[in-house]
């Protein structure tokens, strides 16, 4: 008898073993996903906010029915960033080719309309230096009950287009409480010391 | 037909055994056992047993027999201004007009061949919950393969925003926007006061599951067909 | 007789454990294989780090082109139109035409202390190349010349830095990633 109890402990080893391993692995976390996983760096108007390779300072965010730039001009419903950005570490890659406002489930990008009229109407896809930070604009072109939307609105902004495996600079913005104008001009990519 | 011995007490019974009985060295080690052991198999019976179980599995997929290619759904179809709502897009054909030339259309008709614009005129809002790139490259055109002309598989050249021409555009999610296909034609394929055929497809949502994360659309499939008259221009400027 | 008994226990060893040896055998290599090729997305030319006072050839032929002497030189921060803060300089890499060198582009100054990395500006200066300057590598040139790349280096750089330039040999295929050491 204590010999097929002695031949069965290895067995009830071993499952004891398998039933351990499988705590483990639920308790690690998804291999594959957790890869590519951005860094957030929590940032607010007014202070900037630095990642790995990114800073930013957002310096306003208003809601504006008509947009304008030079000749250019949109109508709709716009919420507009003012902001300085700089890079920290390298140049290349150094442009801002990442900029999603997310609300709710949607996430929008950072429109491009402005500047296929004048590349400076916008810093988003801008390459950013080291040297010296630029000041600029980006802006949101949202639906027009947007400011009705009660979800939480988040401004994400990063070097890699995809948010992968780097930092992303991540800005609350309250949509309903932001300062609403009817018409605004954007500012236009510059150096801050000139 | 022998009855298979536990290995435990046939190696006792060799041990047992004195030194001049014959020796069966497959007792002895692990590995001769599992030849014993599978020696003990009956191989003639390994096709019945696959086959016995590819069968389970293809009847679990849903059976061998093949599948009847399911009937199409006709096309729904519709007039300019009507509006036909998919999954990813809600399309709206406003108008379709046969012009000469027409800068910031993204398209540049070939003059010294007769070449013309066929440009349609649509209004597109993209209904999921992220932005779309409406655009001609190949990589990122299913938004441009939902707009296509009725048995003509050209693909369209230029796509731009009516209002401020921005080159391949990106639709934001739940925002409107007027677009402009534009096609490269022959003097000859097109008419004025012809109605024009344009067929809408839709695309669907694929939610991966096992092998990959994420959603991607897929393949565009004809949906709609809206007929409009083609209003020839001349060389004049849009409207 | 005690050497062939333990000859006899190492080989029933090698028998008892033959099935996990084989599997170690496959696994592990594949392993290193496979950890190897995965990579992570990183894809790294082959590098090599020269002196940047003196030409270094693309090659032992004798038609072999030469790429250096590389110097940076100073920009008239009014002149070009640079910030206050930074500091314009002009990165200057002669190249000798030959056998080698089919093009060459990514023209990158980094500061080994620090690792800071800048790369030639295309917008925001006032700058103009003049006669024999080339912004890339010119496949079919017969007589030197000069690669220039116009960079914005922050004030605050301590040298010696180093000049990066990427080149490419249609007919072999190789890529290289030239590291001039340049004093500042």
């Amino acid at each position: 008898m204590s010999r097929s109890l002695a031949r069965a402990v290895p067995w009830f080893v071993s499952g004891a073993l398998l039933v351990a391993a499988w705590f483990v692995a639920g308790a690690t976390p998804d291999g594959e996903e957790r890869i590519t996983e951005p860094f957030p760096v929590a940032a607010e108007i007014g202070t900037p906010a630095v990642g790995r390779n990114l800073g930013v300072t957002v310096t306003d965010a208003r809601l504006a029915d008509r947009v304008t730039f030079g000749g250019w001009y949109a109508e709709g419903t716009w919420l507009v960033l003012d902001l300085e950005a700089w890079v920290v570490h390298t140049e290349s890659p150094g442009a801002l080719s990442a900029a999603t406002l997310t609300v709710g489930d949607r996430v929008f990008r950072a429109s491009e309309r402005a500047q296929g009229y004048d590349s400076s109407a916008s810093l988003f896809s801008t390459g950013l230096s080291l040297a010296v930070p630029q000041s600029g604009s980006i802006a949101f072109e949202l639906p027009a009950d947007i400011a009705a939307d009660a979800d939480a609105a988040v401004v994400r902004l990063a070097i890699e287009t995809e948010f992968l495996g780097d930092s992303v600079i991540e800005l609350p913005v309250d949509i309903s409480a932001v300062e609403r104008v009817d018409e605004l001009e954007l500012a236009a990519t510059e150096w801050i010391t000139p | 037909m022998t009855t298979p011995e536990p290995p435990g007490s046939a190696s006792a019974a060799a041990g047992r055994a004195s030194s001049g009985a014959p020796e069966s060295p497959g007792h002895r080690t692990a590995f001769g056992r599992l030849r014993k052991a599978t020696d003990r198999v009956p191989t003639k019976w390994f096709a019945a047993i696959g086959t016995g179980l590819f069968l389970a599995v293809t009847a679990a997929f849903g059976g061998l027999a093949p599948v009847a290619a399911e009937e199409e759904p006709p096309l729904d179809r519709l007039v300019a201004g009507e509006t036909h709502t998919g999954e990813q897009l809600a399309i709206t054909v406003q108008r379709a007009v046969l012009i000469d030339e027409l800068p910031g259309s993204g398209a540049f008709p070939d003059e010294e061949n007769g070449e013309r614009l066929l440009v349609l005129l649509v209004e597109m809002e993209n209904l999921w919950t992220e932005p779309l790139p409406a655009s001609t490259a190949s990589l990122t055109s299913q938004v441009a393969k939902s707009v296509g002309l009725s048995g003509d598989d050209r693909l369209v050249v230029g796509l731009v925003r009516e209002d401020d021409q921005t080159f391949n555009p990106w639709l934001q999610p739940d925002v409107p926007a007027l677009l402009a296909f534009t096609w490269t034609v022959g003097p000859d394929d097109y008419a004025g006061d012809q109605d024009l055929e344009v067929v809408l497809s839709d695309a669907r949502l694929q939610i991966g599951s096992f092998l990959y994360t994420g959603e991607s659309w897929l393949t565009p499939v004809p949906a709609a067909v809206v007929t409009v008259p083609i209003e020839d221009v001349g060389a004049g400027v849009e409207q | 007789m005690d050497h062939a008994v333990t000859g006899a226990r190492l080989t029933r060893w090698w028998r008892r454990n033959a099935l996990a040896l084989g599997a170690l055998v496959v696994l592990v290599p594949a392993s290193l294989f496979a950890y190897d090729a995965l990579g992570f997305g990183a894809v790294r030319n082959a590098e090599l780090t020269v002196s940047g006072d003196e030409p270094h050839a693309m090659g032992g032929m004798p038609a072999a082109a030469a790429l250096g002497p590389v110097t940076i030189s100073p920009l008239e921060r009014d002149e070009v139109g640079a910030p206050r803060g930074s500091d314009p300089v002009l990165v200057t890499i002669r190249v000798d035409p030959g056998e080698g060198l089919s093009s060459c582009r990514g023209v990158t100054v980094t500061e080994p202390s620090t690792g800071r990395q800048w790369r030639t500006v295309f917008t925001g200066l006032t700058w103009v190349q003049e006669q024999g300057q080339e912004m890339s590598c010119v496949s079919d040139a017969v007589i030197p010349y000069d690669v220039v790349a116009p960079v914005l280096l922050s004030d605050d750089v301590v040298g010696p830095l180093v000049v990066t330039i990427t080149t490419f040999d249609q007919p072999t295929g190789a890529v290289l990633d030239l590291r001039f050491t340049v004093e500042q």
